[in-house]
Order: C-alpha cells, then sequence, then structure tokens
C-alpha cells in the first residue's frame, strides 16, 4: 500500500515537472521579427527605421504593392499618404474630378463629405500611423539612447541627423493634420504605444508647436542641399515653414507675411537651387536625376523597388481617360479617372505658348455634365512615367516617378505672394523677377513676362494654379483666398451642382472622423458637422 | 500571371488526465473526479514564390521571409460530481487555460462552472408513473473563455522587415525598412457567463421525450478587431477587447417513437430554436449618435460595406436605404426613401434592416429501421436571416458599355 502511494506521488511529481516545462511554450515569438533590442544596436538598424518613416509617406505597407498593409479598413492602394493627401487637397477644388464608383469618393468634389467617409478616414489614419511612426524613431534615437546602445563617432551623429529628421516628418504631418482637420489629437514621443486617451489640441496651439520644432530643428538637420537625395535637410524646415507662415491669417488668424519672407530668403540665399529648364520634366519618371536644383524636398518611387497602388503610381495613371494612350505615360493601362473643370482650362487664356498647359481634349468634353463619365472634362497631362529623353520608366505598372513635397517655384510664388501681401523684408522687384522667372520657364523666352502692375492677388491664386495644380496645395491656397467656400469663385459641381455653389464655411477643414471621435472621448468635432 | 501557393499545417494535442469513483454506499452517493491537463499546438507555414506574367517574365519576386505562425494552449481541469441517491446530481469543474496569444500577465483564464440537477422522476411520488417516466430539472451557470483572434502574436512589440518592392531610397541606394507592429500588451480573454435553466420530460416509458432551455449569455471583453484611437498606436485597427453582447433564447426539443418493435422502429424528433442577440457595447464612451462600426465589405467599388455593428441592434445588420415600391409591390430602380426627411437622399437615411443571423431555427429528424436495413433524415430551416446579393448588386447598376471599362479600373485600383 505504502509502496504503491509512493509510485503515484512520484507519477504525480513527473506529470507536473512535464506540464511546467510545457507551460514555457506559451511564450511564442513571431520567427521573423525582430524587437528594439535586437534593432537598434548600429547604424543600419536605425537606417531601416529611418526608411520607414519616410516611406510611410510613399508605401501603403511592407510587401509592395500590396499586402502586409500600414492601416486596414480600407482598400490598401487607397490607403496611400500621398494618394488621399492629394484627393483632400485637389478632388475637392477646380482643379481635379473623380468618375470611380467607389463609396463616397465623390463627394470630394461635390463638397458633402460627412463624418463617417471612409476616405477622410483613411487619410487621417494614415496621417497617425506616420506620426505615431516618428514618435517611436524619435524615442529610440534620442541621443542618450543612442549612446547607452553603445554607439558613437560618426554613427552616432548621423543617428542625431535622423532623428531631426523624424521631427521634420513629424512637424510635416502635424502640418497636414492641422491643415486638413484643425483641431486634432496631439501625441508627441513622450506617449508610449498603449491604450490612453489622447487630448486635442487646438488649431493655433498646433501651429505654435509646429513653428517651435522645425525652428528646434533648423540648427540640427543637415545644411541644405548636404543631405543624401530624398532625405530631408534645413531647406525642407524652411520650405515648410514659409507654407506655415503664409497660411498663418488662416491657422491662428494672425498674418505673418514677413516670416514667410526671411524663410523664403534663406532658401532662395542657397546656391546651387535654381529652377530647371524644362517644366514638365519636373514630373517624369527621371525627375530625381533632372530636377534636383528645383526639389527641395521630394519623396521617392521606383517601379521595382518602391511598389503602391498609391503615391505618383496613382497619379500617373488614374487621369489616363477616354482614348488617351497609356504607352503615352509609359504604363500598360489607364485607370479612367480624374479630368479638370473648365474654371481650370480657363486660366490659361492668357498669352499662347506656355508650356505648363497639357490638356487632353480629344475626344473630351470641356463641359462636366456627368462627373461620372470619363469623357466630361478634359485631361490634364503632368505626371508621366517617361524619362525625359523620351524612354518609359523601370516598369509598366509602377511608377518611378518622384514626388515634390516642395519645389523652388513654390517658395518664388510664396514670396511674391508676401510681398503683395504686405509682408516686409522683400521688394516688389525680386517678386516680379521670380514670378518672371517661372514665366520665361514655362514660354521658353519673355513673351509671357508681366509687369509690376500685374503683380496682385487675383494674378497669383491663377498663377499658382497654372505652376503648381495637382500638386496637392490647392485647397489651402483657395481656403487663403477666400474662394474654397464662398460663393466668390464657382466651379463645375462646387457644392454638388452643375454650375457650382457656395457651401458652408465650416467645409474649410475636414471633419474628425467619427471613429476616432467615437472612441476618445477627448474629441470634439469641428463645428458645423 | 502565374503563381504558386503551398501551406503546412502541424497541429499537435495532449491530454492527460486521473479519474477517481467512490461509491458511497452508507449515504448512497456517488463522488467522481477527474483531473487533468491538456495541451494543444497549431502550427501554419507558408513558403513564398514569386508571381509570373503569363509569358513567364517576373510580375513580383519572392516575398523574403515565409509565413509563419504558432499558437500553443494549456489547460488544467478538474470536475466534480456529486450524486445523491441518483436524485441529486452536482457538478462543479473549473479550468485553467493560458494562451500562448496572450501575454504573460493575460494569458491565463479562469473558467469555473456549476449545474445542479434534480431527477424528480425518482422521487416517490412520481417513480413508478408510466405516463410521466422521466422529469427532470437543470439549472446551470458557467464562464467560459474565447481566444481566437486570427493573430497569434497580438500582444507583442516587435519590427517586421519589408519587402525587396518596398524600399526606400536614399541617395542612389535602395533600403529594406523595418516597421514597428501595431499591438494591444493587455489583450486578454473573451469571456461568456452563461445561465441555463431547462427542463427534460419523457412520457410513456419514454416514448416521448423532450426538452425546454432557456438561456441568457452574457459576453463581456468581446474579441474584435476595432479602430484603435488615432496617435496611440502602430495601425489604425486592431484586435482588443471592446464591447458586450447578449444572447438570450428558448429551445425546445420533442423526440418520439413513434414504432417501437423488434424488427421495425420509427423515430422522429423535432426542435425549434429562438434566440435574440443584441450588441450592448462597443467603445469606450457611450455616444447615442455613433451609427457603429461598418463591416461586411462588398465588390462594386471600393472601401463599400453594407454590414453594421450598432449598439441595441443585432449584429451585422444590414445598413442600406429604403427602397420604394410600386403599389405592386415591385421596386422602382434608384428611388430610396428620404428617411430623415432633409429633401436628399444621403448618408443620414441609411437604415438598420435585418441580420444575417436567424432568429428562429427549426430542426426535424426521423429514421426507420428495419431488420439491418436504416432510412434517416434530417430536415433544417432558419427563419428571420437574410442575405445580401452582391453578385447581382456588384454588376447590375453598371450601365451597358461601361462595365468592362469599370471592372477593369477596379482591378487596378488594388
Amino acid at each position: 500500500m505504502r509502496s504503491q502511494l509512493i509510485k503515484i506521488t512520484g507519477m504525480i511529481a513527473a506529470a507536473a515537472l512535464f506540464l511546467a516545462s510545457c507551460t514555457k511554450d506559451l511564450d511564442r515569438q513571431p520567427k521573423y521579427g525582430n524587437t528594439a533590442a535586437s534593432l537598434y544596436v548600429n547604424l543600419a538598424g536605425y537606417k531601416s527605421v529611418m526608411a520607414k518613416v519616410y516611406a510611410g509617406l510613399t508605401l501603403t505597407g511592407n510587401n509592395g504593392p500590396d499586402g502586409s498593409g500600414d492601416i486596414s479598413g480600407i482598400d490598401e492602394g487607397f490607403s496611400s499618404y500621398i494618394r488621399q493627401y492629394w484627393s483632400a487637397q485637389e478632388l475637392s477644388t477646380d482643379e481635379a474630378v473623380i468618375g470611380w464608383n467607389d463609396a463616397t469618393i465623390k463627394d470630394f468634389h461635390h463638397m458633402t463629405w460627412s463624418p463617417a467617409d471612409v476616405f477622410i478616414r483613411a487619410l487621417y489614419s494614415r496621417i497617425y500611423f506616420q506620426i505615431t511612426l516618428a514618435n517611436e524613431f524619435i524615442r529610440e534615437s534620442d541621443a542618450s539612447k543612442v549612446s547607452d546602445r553603445g554607439i558613437s563617432g560618426a554613427d552616432a551623429t548621423e543617428i542625431a541627423f535622423m532623428h531631426a529628421e523624424a521631427r521634420f516628418l513629424r512637424a510635416l504631418s502635424y502640418y497636414h493634420a492641422m491643415d486638413l482637420f484643425g483641431n486634432v489629437p496631439f501625441v508627441t514621443e513622450d506617449d508610449n504605444v498603449g491604450a490612453f486617451l489622447p487630448n486635442q489640441i487646438t488649431r493655433a496651439n498646433l501651429f505654435n508647436y509646429i513653428e517651435s520644432e522645425l525652428k528646434a530643428i533648423e540648427t540640427t538637420l543637415k545644411d541644405a542641399r548636404t543631405n543624401e537625395y530624398g532625405r530631408a535637410d534645413k531647406a525642407a524646415a524652411w520650405a515648410l515653414l514659409s507654407r506655415l507662415y503664409l497660411n498663418a491669417q488662416v491657422y491662428t488668424g494672425t498674418a505673418k507675411y514677413s516670416e514667410c519672407i526671411t524663410y523664403c530668403n534663406k532658401i532662395t540665399a542657397i546656391p546651387g537651387y535654381a529652377l530647371i529648364n524644362n517644366y514638365r520634366n519636373l514630373f517624369l519618371a527621371d525627375n530625381n536625376t533632372t530636377s534636383g536644383s528645383e526639389f527641395i524636398f521630394a519623396v521617392n518611387f521606383d517601379g521595382n523597388k518602391a511598389r503602391t497602388w498609391g503615391g505618383t503610381t496613382f497619379l500617373v495613371h488614374a487621369p489616363i481617360v477616354g482614348s488617351m494612350q497609356a504607352g503615352d505615360h509609359g504604363v500598360d493601362f489607364g485607370w479612367g479617372g480624374v479630368r479638370t473643370t473648365k474654371q481650370v482650362v480657363q486660366k490659361f487664356s492668357g498669352p499662347v505658348g506656355d508650356s505648363r498647359q497639357n490638356f487632353y481634349t480629344s475626344g473630351q468634353n470641356l463641359e462636366i455634365n456627368d462627373i461620372s463619365s470619363a469623357n466630361d472634362g478634359y485631361g490634364i497631362i503632368k505626371f508621366r512615367n517617361k524619362t525625359s529623353t523620351g524612354g518609359n520608366g523601370s516598369n509598366p505598372t509602377w511608377v518611378d516617378t518622384d514626388f515634390p513635397f516642395f519645389r523652388l517655384a513654390e517658395i518664388y510664388l510664396n514670396y511674391a505672394e508676401a510681398v503683395v501681401r504686405g509682408g516686409s523684408g522683400g521688394s516688389s522687384a525680386t517678386a516680379l523677377t521670380y514670378i518672371n522667372n517661372l514665366r520665361q520657364r514655362a514660354y521658353g523666352n519673355a513673351s509671357g513676362n508681366i509687369v509690376s502692375g500685374d503683380l496682385t492677388l487675383p494674378f497669383l491664386i491663377d498663377e499658382r494654379a497654372k505652376e503648381l495644380h495637382w500638386e496637392a496645395v490647392r485647397r489651402t491656397d483657395l481656403i487663403r483666398f477666400g474662394q474654397f467656400t464662398e460663393g466668390t469663385y464657382l466651379w463645375a459641381w462646387k457644392g454638388n451642382t452643375l454650375n457650382g455653389q457656395a457651401v458652408g464655411a465650416h467645409r474649410k477643414l475636414y471633419p474628425i472622423p467619427s471613429a476616432d471621435l467615437v472612441a476618445n472621448p477627448n474629441l470634439r468635432q469641428n463645428d458645423g458637422y | 500571371m502565374n503563381n504558386k501557393y503551398e501551406q503546412t499545417k502541424k497541429n499537435k494535442l495532449l491530454d492527460f488526465y486521473l479519474n477517481y469513483v467512490k461509491d458511497l454506499k452508507s449515504i448512497r452517493s456517488r463522488l467522481d473526479v477527474t483531473a487533468g491537463y491538456g495541451y494543444q499546438d497549431f502550427m501554419r507555414m507558408s513558403p513564398n514564390y514569386a508571381d509570373y506574367r503569363a509569358n513567364g517574365q517576373e510580375f513580383a519576386p519572392a516575398n523574403p521571409f515565409p509565413f509563419e505562425t504558432q499558437n500553443t494552449l494549456v489547460s488544467f481541469y478538474g470536475r466534480a460530481n456529486f450524486s445523491i441517491k441518483s436524485k441529486y446530481l452536482f457538478t462543479a469543474t473549473l479550468r485553467r487555460d493560458g494562451s500562448s496569444r496572450f501575454s504573460p500577465d493575460t494569458r491565463w483564464g479562469m473558467f469555473p462552472s456549476a449545474a445542479f440537477a434534480w431527477n424528480i422522476s425518482e422521487e416517490s411520488f412520481l417513480k413508478g408513473n408510466t405516463v410521466l417516466s422521466n422529469l427532470k430539472l437543470r439549472l446551470g451557470y458557467g464562464v467560459t473563455g474565447q481566444q481566437e483572434i486570427g493573430n497569434d502574436y497580438a500582444y507583442i512589440a516587435n519590427y517586421t522587415l519589408g519587402a525587396e518592392t518596398a524600399q526606400y531610397q536614399f541617395g542612389n541606394t535602395f533600403y529594406q525598412v523595418q516597421r514597428p507592429v501595431g499591438y494591444d500588451a493587455n489583450i486578454k480573454w473573451e469571456e461568456t457567463k452563461t445561465i441555463n435553466i431547462g427542463i427534460d420530460f419523457g412520457f410513456l416509458n419514454g416514448r416521448i421525450s423532450g426538452s425546454i432551455d432557456y438561456y441568457n449569455k452574457e459576453t463581456i471583453d468581446l474579441l474584435s478587431f476595432i479602430d484603435v484611437l488615432a496617435g496611440t498606436n502602430f495601425t489604425n485597427r486592431i484586435f482588443t477587447n471592446v464591447g458586450d453582447m447578449n444572447n438570450k433564447g428558448i429551445e425546445f426539443t420533442l423526440n418520439g417513437n413513434i414504432i417501437r418493435k423488434t424488427k421495425l422502429t420509427w423515430d422522429a424528433g423535432f426542435n425549434i430554436t429562438y434566440n435574440k442577440n443584441e450588441v450592448t457595447r462597443l467603445t469606450k464612451v457611450d455616444d447615442p449618435t455613433f451609427i457603429g462600426v461598418a463591416t461586411g465589405g462588398i465588390s462594386g467599388g471600393v472601401g463599400n460595406t453594407i454590414q453594421i455593428h450598432s449598439i441595441g441592434y443585432r449584429p451585422s445588420s444590414f445598413f442600406v436605404l429604403q427602397q420604394v415600391y410600386t403599389d405592386q409591390k415591385k421596386p422602382i430602380e434608384g428611388l430610396y426613401v428620404d428617411r430623415n426627411k432633409d429633401g436628399v437622399i444621403n448618408n443620414l437615411d441609411y437604415y438598420r434592416y435585418q441580420s444575417p443571423e436567424p432568429t428562429v431555427v427549426l430542426g426535424f429528424n426521423t429514421a426507420v429501421s428495419y431488420e439491418k436495413w436504416n432510412f434517416s433524415t434530417v430536415l433544417r430551416a432558419n427563419f428571420g436571416n437574410y442575405m445580401y446579393n452582391n453578385i447581382f448588386s456588384g454588376n447590375g447598376v453598371f450601365q451597358p458599355g461601361s462595365q468592362l471599362f469599370l471592372m477593369l479600373t477596379s482591378n487596378y485600383n488594388q
């Protein structure tokens, strides 16, 4: 009896030991993952995460072109930062209409979007994915953490530059959030990942934060034109400050035109910045090699190594409509979506020969009777996957063309407008020179030049449309000029009527997506929604 | 397009238990105790292959990392049955389950249950009654856990390496990216508390038997794939515990031996279930204006959904515009009811109309056996469940001539 008891006890003990070891199997780790500890051990590790922060602007996921998407709840191609940012900035204006049947996509142009809009939510989610990503890198690249990890010397210096670049990228995304949504959730590197309720920051306070961030990194970023192509330098921060100050009246109620001029001057003082000779080359597959002197900050695409259904792949494919030949654009198919309104076409009624005027009219109607009809509205030929020498991009489906967030031409236009609006630190003569530089490039000679009396605000808003159309600044420009929601300027299907009508002033801001509003009790919806 | 796919699955299962039974004759009782241990492991692997165009050219290279995912479940459990005079039956169970899908702090769930049954027909006042030959009352309470979230590593902070087609270019060099993955360190078991009351009965020595059950299931910490608060995670949607749900209903079963001869038997059974379910909480804050979480993606455009989870409604209710019909009950194409009467038909006019889940389920089975021959059939019917015909809606609205073009578009927008 006793020996039996010992046997049973022994069996139970053996079983318990065996069972205890089995509970260790509950510590399953992903087989092909890295932790912060295994990744941030050297410069290469840091650079691979930095690459993802930049790629947050261009790609949609880890597979390219799709699969393993960064954000979900929407088709991955639509989740592209540039594609959604572009849609919010362009489809809502005179510059673009889209004919597709995808959910509420026509609400952009009709100006009838609601807080439940899936595209607005995708844009918002994308911006906050980017901010959270940047926060993570900023946290991990803090100087003390880098030195604790035993990284020093030139590698540590390089990581410090990347730290400043991540702050620039975060400021850029916060700028977009402030411009599009106004009062938004606010998170920094001090907020770790997890379940907490971010506070809402007012538009004016966010303006101050962005300004202070850019001024702080103005000294820690690499000097203008000394960084690798595709990475931000001091001039990128200056360009964003220039745009921020130009619109300060809208964002805070206080104009800052003189500050705008100050930062334009910092850029134009750098030797090496110059307009390239051919306007159309700025938007071609080899713009990384042809347009470096004009690009202040551009993000990179590659048909084989950086694939997405958004970004410039969207900007090349979607505007191929009607009888346009995809091959002329260096790609295999057109997506038959984007055209422009009559009001944009009419802006080119001045002297003929403006190379920025590149409409596709064959088989297209000037009038848009039906947005869904790909033949209503002229096509625009701008972003293409052809090279400046007539060759094709590296891949017929995905596009090589890089997207310029800031280029010198915008700085010229910002400068001229800030001068006309009464900013100090610049001169009308320089403003006129800058504008005529743009026009000489466009016309190939002085035939399109203007005189000082022509340099007015109505002239400048139209000049901006000619120079910068489809570069994702139009909505911001129209708001600054009081023409976005007002009845002062109407375009086809503005306010969902053929001839256009004014809409509520609250539409100068997009609504906070209802999904986030409900999840986070700290958030208040923008007025009017 | 030419591509190849392969998947390997490895599942392991171990169950180990000890059972002890003791008849306590002095008090005409019986004790039955079981203690056990269970181990389950699930692993899936898929190697990656490149995609090729029809002409043999490579379209997309293989992702460098094969897909591999694994999860393990460990359980310790105990069960005790105690019966007195075959009249009063007590059962208690306790499980402790650990899932590798949750962090060490949250991975263990404790799931108790208790049940009592009273064999009324064993009581003296019914014993030997040939009309009411069986009568039993059952009461039960139990908690069960759910950990099926599809993602085996939802609580772990880690980085994943991007493919060669998702690089970023600095200067003339392309860099493979490392992306931090969204995670919820606090994700835990979903729990369902069930109360049920039932009566089993049998008439005429069991020739007619059946049961009536009422149940009320309260699910808390519902595991769901929901939106994360902007700015708090490396993704916009994540598996996490959110929401509560309630299911209640009544089940009725009736079985009969219509013919019971040595050579020939004929049995028939019938059951009916009525179920009512309702989402009772979905978000951290109660907001009566929140319309709900859209679900049920459909084809025919991108980003379109047809269903919604809303508080106070059945899960996955269809969320649609209300069709206008003619007097002859024929739908008028493109004409919908302006439900909020604001003069326009827009997203504010959508309403929740029916759900794919049935409210009533009916079942019928019958079996006839004659010597060595058996004939049987099972019939089932669901009532109150609706379906959405997306094949028809996805293709039916395209105008002639534009159909091909639109289909091409949607293929290339992916």
